[in-house]
């Protein structure tokens, strides 16, 4: 086998063994979807036949929608579905296709979800030292749960970010061969 | 230092076009101008917006609804529903495209989330319109203009808002906003009747060959397949429209009633429960990544000053009513190419309520000039919402060329109807007038 | 008017340092009174230091949201902020007594207790881990009990009646029996006009008849026992407080005092007038709470507050404090306030 095949069979080994983060976490979180919808229903049905309504499952219902779209953001990386404007993109031969997405991962993904990540950790911490709570009294505890889903859904995001890059690489060096 | 905001557009324009996802090039543009120009301490304030876009639970709605249209379009209710919605109108030309700006301007009356209005009409109607032979530029852009009207039919948040800032009660506004925003529809109908009557392979009628499901009876077919889900969508909508529900409510109990219909055709298998959670997520997730990326890009936008530098080109405004009117609205207008309709809001309409005010101008008939301005926003290429909604929902083939060429058209009718507007303020005030006086106002 | 503010001004002859600050906001941009106050503020600051100390003002949304001032001037990204502290509750419970409580004091209570009562020493020592420094900068005065679709005659009407209450207040109707709902401020209107809520509580007189509220609701209950007299707070942050030189803290408590004066005469001013706008032009239906459900209501708000504070430690010593002034002072104020409006009406 020659070099640049084997260093794209390893290249493309990499980047698929990195998805399987995307790909595991993203078929787990995809189930808040299904659980968002049972828990909003069950709401309506105590607030509309026994008329008693739960602050804490409001809550709970677009806690579970945040969780959902930074928790799924590294799963929808991974299949393309962050929209792109593809006017000149389409048009594109496959290799500068992957020289876009090599430098738009390393340029442009991965500094923001360093940048993200890095700021949001301090954020996730002060909610958990100031044990900090739902204003409205009772609603959910624990809001550190919460916030702490910004940073790790950035660092997924920033892992899959890392596995589209070796991909395009892999991509590139496929050219030369 | 303001200069440097207008720098910024330029180079998200430019990095846009390379193709590389629009969330992610929002961000780093963002970065690359802000932390030369504010340091990298600024960015401590980008996870606090962040966290504003997850508490924002008015978007509630959008996973719901587009779990409901999803569940209905992984298991084959939504093209039978629409097919058979064609076979009904038997050989009308359009007719799909004439429903789906009726469906768009009835979930406009019931909420004005247009990132759940917009991907859900795109994942339930698209594949099958692109199936039947219509034009992609017509299908896509009817889509994004009929599933954008919610800004502007009343209930609308950026009606509360805009009534807010320049100082109007919001039913009046409301009420203001109806008349225009019929017009609008009538606008839309018109328009797509008359293109693919000049053009009849643009909206052919339905060819019963192709058809999902082999035809029964027409009978059977209206009982089985139009009736259910078509109850079900009218039941949501008539259940928030008459506040029986409010809109999260009423899109929850859409999403249960969808699985059930699935179940009754007995097509809720595994794999379309799987694939109408993953597919939920996966748009859900790209609607608010985009979010997380605009707010990024207005929080340095604000902090190089670019309000102040929209205040000083808005401190040469002409000194009379229709030169102001001109010049402001056009500013609106072009503002609306880059920026998010909330940003323009808070940057603008502050600084315009008091000189229209100043001037005479009735703050009702400017408030909805203002909103159908808005609203155009989300249509007019490269920035616009609903734009990358509908394409990151539409089939892999539909290209953003496509979307930009086909809401084109409507985008200048929203022109007119801008147009008409200020000719004509009685559009906007005739009906708060009316309902004034029915009330004892 | 922005553009009519004065730009900084520039003299050579001082050569004293020029700071820019950024002070954003929990209001709306431009919501009146309120965001009035914060501009009003900024430049009597600018004005009194000769420029020396400039403000940018932010509303809520334009840099940080509403809710992330706290945030953002904790972490001194922005120097300052204007809220109001019972929005911090997530963070700081006891914060809730330094804004208002369900029949707390009202607006001359709470400046005797925070001013002369020890209320403020309390406050700047429950804000210190933070990073914040408190001072107060507008009242409202006693707010409206709220918009009702629905005749609260007695106790039961109040049992499963969907009403958007924030806070304290909310948990107040919760263990009454009613069914509270979060909802944004901006969709108010709407769940009221399509009644998807029964009752809904904004502000007052003067932004309430703004809003139109009095198209969607019928009925325009009083008093605002949930929210008797709020107190509107200055945050600063410490680290930026304590590099000011003296004289430019004391300008910028002397523009704040201004300013926490202004505000509370603007309430008073705008909603009276407001008031009459409803009654006269809009034929509002001005309902008290009947006094049965006004009692079993306070009875309620006090179990809630005991609750609270067995939970927080801080909470408890702040509620202490609050209540024994505020029992105290009853007593004068029963012969001063109260024994005067009765005779007034006599
Ligand atoms: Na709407
Ligand atoms: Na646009």
């Amino acid at each position: 086998m020659p070099d640049y095949a084997r260093r794209r069979s390893r290249l493309l080994r990499l980047a698929n063994r990195l998805s399987l983060v995307a790909e595991y976490t993203g078929r787990a979180v995809a189930w808040l979807a299904l659980l968002l919808v049972a828990v909003v229903c069950y709401d309506v049905a105590m607030r509309y036949v026994f008329h008693s309504g739960s602050i804490a499952l409001q809550e709970l219902a677009w806690h579970l929608y945040a969780l959902l779209f930074l928790l799924g953001a590294a799963y929808t990386l991974k299949y393309d579905g962050h929209v792109r404007v593809d006017i000149v993109y389409q048009r594109l031969v496959p290799h500068t296709r992957a020289w876009i997405d090599l430098l738009g991962a390393l340029l442009f993904l991965l500094p923001l979800c360093v940048l993200i990540v890095w700021t949001s950790v301090p954020f996730a911490y002060q909610a958990f030292v100031y044990g900090e709570g739902s204003p409205d009294v009772g609603g959910l505890p624990y809001r550190y749960v919460l916030k702490s889903a910004i940073p790790l859904g950035f660092a997924l995001l920033a892992l899959e970010g890392v596995a589209q890059a070796a991909r395009a690489l892999a991509a590139l060096s496929e050219r030369r061969g | 230092m303001e200069w440097l905001a207008l720098v910024m557009f330029g180079a998200l324009v430019a990095l846009l076009l390379f193709g590389y996802p629009v969330a992610f090039t929002l961000g780093a543009v963002a970065l690359l101008f802000g932390i030369p120009a504010l340091g990298v301490e600024f960015f401590n304030l980008l996870p606090l917006r962040i966290w504003g876009v997850m508490t924002n639970y008015t978007l509630l709605a959008v996973p719901l609804f587009v779990f409901m249209g999803v569940m209905l379009e992984k298991s084959g209710i939504a093209e039978d529903l629409l097919e058979t919605m064609g076979l009904l109108f038997g050989g009308m030309r359009g007719g799909l495209t004439i429903s789906i700006v009726a469906v768009g301007a009835l979930l406009a009356a019931t909420t004005g989330i247009v990132g759940a209005t917009v991907v859900t009409m795109a994942v339930i109607a698209l594949p099958a319109m692109l199936k039947h032979g219509y034009e992609p530029e017509l299908s896509t852009g009817t889509i994004a203009a009929a599933g954008t009207l919610g800004q502007l039919i009343p209930p609308s948040v950026v009606l509360v808002l805009l009534g807010d800032a320049v100082g109007v009660p919001v039913g009046r506004l409301f009420a203001g906003a109806l008349l225009p925003g019929l017009l609008l529809v009538g606008l839309f109908v018109v328009y797509v009747a008359a293109y693919t009557a000049l053009r009849p392979a643009a909206g052919p009628p339905i060819d019963p060959a192709r058809l999902r499901a082999p035809a029964h009876g027409l009978g059977r077919r209206v009982l089985l397949s139009l009736i259910p889900p078509a109850g079900l969508v009218l039941a949501v909508l008539g259940s928030i429209f008459f506040g029986v529900a409010s809109p999260t409510e009423s899109a929850a109990l859409g999403a249960l009633g969808a699985t059930l219909l699935a179940a009754g055709h007995r097509r809720l298998t595994a794999t379309n429960l799987t694939e109408t959670m993953r597919s939920t997520m996966r748009l859900t997730s790209m609607v608010f990544v985009i979010l997380v990326g605009a707010t990024a890009f207005g929080l340095v936008f604000r902090g190089l000053g670019g309000d102040a530098l929209v205040h000083r080109l808005m401190s040469g405004l002409p000194g009379e009513a229709w030169g102001f009117l001109a010049v402001s609205m056009t500013l609106v207008f072009v503002l609306g190419f880059f920026l998010d309709f909330l940003e323009i809001l808070f940057i603008v309409v502050p600084v315009l309520a008091p000189i229209a005010q100043h001037l005479g101008v009735d703050p009702l008939w400017f408030a909805v000039l203002l909103a159908v301005n808005l609203q155009t926003s989300f249509l007019t290429p490269p920035f616009g919402f609903s734009l990358f909604y509908l394409k990151a929902a539409a089939p892999g083939e539909i290209r953003m060329s496509q979307i930009y060429r086909g809401v084109l058209p409507f985008v200048g009718l929203q022109l007119v109807t801008l147009l008409a507007l200020l000719v004509f303020p009685a559009l906007a005030r005739w009906l708060p007038d009316l309902v004034d006086r029915l009330q004892g106002l | 008017d922005r553009r009519e503010e004065p730009a900084s001004t520039q003299e050579a002859s001082k050569p004293a340092t020029k700071l820019r600050w950024k002070l954003t906001t929990a209001w709306p941009p431009n919501f009146p009174i309120f965001h009035d106050g914060v501009t009003r503020f900024a430049r009597e600051v600018e004005a009194m230091s000769g420029g020396r100390l400039h403000i940018d003002v932010y509303g809520g949304g334009e840099l940080v949201p509403p809710l992330e001032t706290f945030n953002a001037v904790s972490q001194g990204t922005v120097q300052m902020g204007h809220a109001a502290a019972y929005y911090w509750a997530g963070k700081v419970p006891a914060a809730q007594f330094f804004t208002t409580v369900p029949f707390g004091m009202n607006a001359q209570g709470v400046a005797a207790w925070l001013t002369s009562g020890g209320g403020l020493s309390l406050w700047e020592e429950i804000y210190k881990p933070f990073n914040l420094v408190p001072i107060p900068m507008g009242n409202t005065g006693v707010q409206m009990g709220g918009w009702f679709n629905k005749r609260i005659g007695r106790l039961e009407d109040l049992k499963g009646l969907r009403i958007r209450t924030p806070g304290l207040g909310g948990r107040v109707m919760a263990s009454a029996g009613a069914n509270p709902v979060l909802l944004p401020g901006a969709e108010i209107y709407t769940a009221l006009e399509r009644s998807t809520i029964d009752a809904a509580e904004w502000v007052g007189p003067y932004h309430d008849e703004r809003m139109g509220l009095y198209r969607a609701a019928k009925y325009y209950y009083y008093p605002g026992w949930q929210e008797p007299g709020p107190v509107l707070e200055l945050l600063v942050n410490s680290e930026a407080w304590a590099k000011l030189p003296d004289d430019l803290r004391l300008i910028v408590r002397a523009a704040a005092a201004t300013v926490h004066n202004w505000i509370f005469a603007e309430f008073e001013a705008k909603n009276h007038e407001a008031l009459q706008l409803l009654t006269t032009k809009y034929k509002v239906q001005i309902v008290p709470f009947p006094v049965e459900v006004l009692r079993a209501l306070r009875s309620h708000a006090k179990a809630v507050l005991e609750d609270e504070a067995a939970k927080h430690a801080d909470f408890k010593r702040v509620y202490e404090a609050y209540a024994s002034f505020q029992s105290r002072h009853e007593a004068w104020s029963t012969l001063s306030e109260a024994a005067y409006m009765e005779a007034l009406k006599s």
